[in-house]
């Protein structure tokens, strides 16, 4: 198997087997344009190994208190603000994992190093010398989560 | 019976403790390692089983673990690793440094109450 090739839809993978496992919430593949109205809260890691990358998780403020909600059995409206940016360190943090372990004696095998987050309004992430890049988006019709992971 | 949740994460540490209030056990809570050694130290007697991520700020839950089970008053408590880092490497190279347990997240709550279960009743040599 080319993995390569593949690496899109492992990572769309792990994203939403964790998503499901934490919360119960099932995604699936949306290809709708998202939703730019709400501050955008992006986890981030990178994955240090043979091929150096980043991975990128990004989803709507409102979308990461109803998972979180989900995540810790508090309601919408009291999830804190420290929880928004947990929640999406822990999200970008199992998702690397979970991918991790598919690509296991692969090139793309890689350390998992310290996650964090990145929030504003319609944020825009550049990065320079780019070889391969592989998005996607995931939605249950409620909320959306997005992928990016870039080599 | 006393759970010592070490996760950097307070989303983390809430789903564990939701867990650990479904099975009716005390937790108390430390957010990095320096902060769960320091606790360890000081009451020891009092912990049961720690539940320790692995990839924290400052001290990594790794090391955490090769403290406690360095250490002669600390050594019998069970700890179990609960982590992203699911490679065989990892899981052998702490049950190498004395883990007594091993669950990679993600999980579901039904996973870590098992697993929960299983720490205790080895530990507790009830």
């Amino acid at each position: 198997m080319d993995i390569a090739n593949e690496l899109g839809q492992i990572y769309s993978d792990a994203l939403s087997e964790v998503v499901y496992t934490v919360s119960g919430i099932k995604l699936q593949v949306d290809c709708r344009e998202s939703n730019k109205d709400f501050d955008e809260v992006i986890g981030v890691m990178y994955l240090q190994g043979n091929k150096t990358g980043m991975l990128f998780v990004t989803a709507n403020e409102p979308d990461v208190k109803i998972l979180c909600s989900h995540m810790i059995g508090t309601p919408v409206a009291e999830i804190e603000a420290d929880e928004i940016d947990d929640t999406m360190c822990e999200l970008v943090n199992m998702t690397a994992g979970s991918a991790k372990l598919r690509l296991s004696n692969t090139d793309y095998m890689f350390s998992l190093l310290q996650p964090f987050v990145i929030k504003g309004k319609d944020v825009s992430i550049v990065t320079k010398r780019i070889t391969k890049v592989e998005s996607g988006t995931l939605s249950d019709g409620n909320i959306s989560i997005r992928f990016k992971v870039v080599y | 019976m006393k759970i010592l949740i070490v996760d950097d994460s307070s989303v983390m540490r809430k789903v564990i403790k939701a867990a650990a209030d479904v099975l009716d056990l005390s937790t108390e809570e430390a957010q990095d390692g320096i902060e769960a050694l320091e606790i360890l130290s000081q009451r020891y007697e009092e912990i049961d089983l720690v539940l320790l991520d692995w990839n924290m700020p400052g001290k990594t839950g790794f090391e955490v673990l090769e403290e406690i089970k360095s250490n002669d008053k600390m050594k019998s408590i069970p700890v179990m690793m609960v982590t992203t880092e699911g490679h065989k490497t990892s899981i052998v190279a702490a049950v190498r440094a004395g883990a007594d347990n091993y669950l990679v997240k993600p999980f579901t709550i039904d996973e870590l109450e098992s697993k929960i279960v299983e720490c205790i009743g080895k530990g507790g040599g009830a």
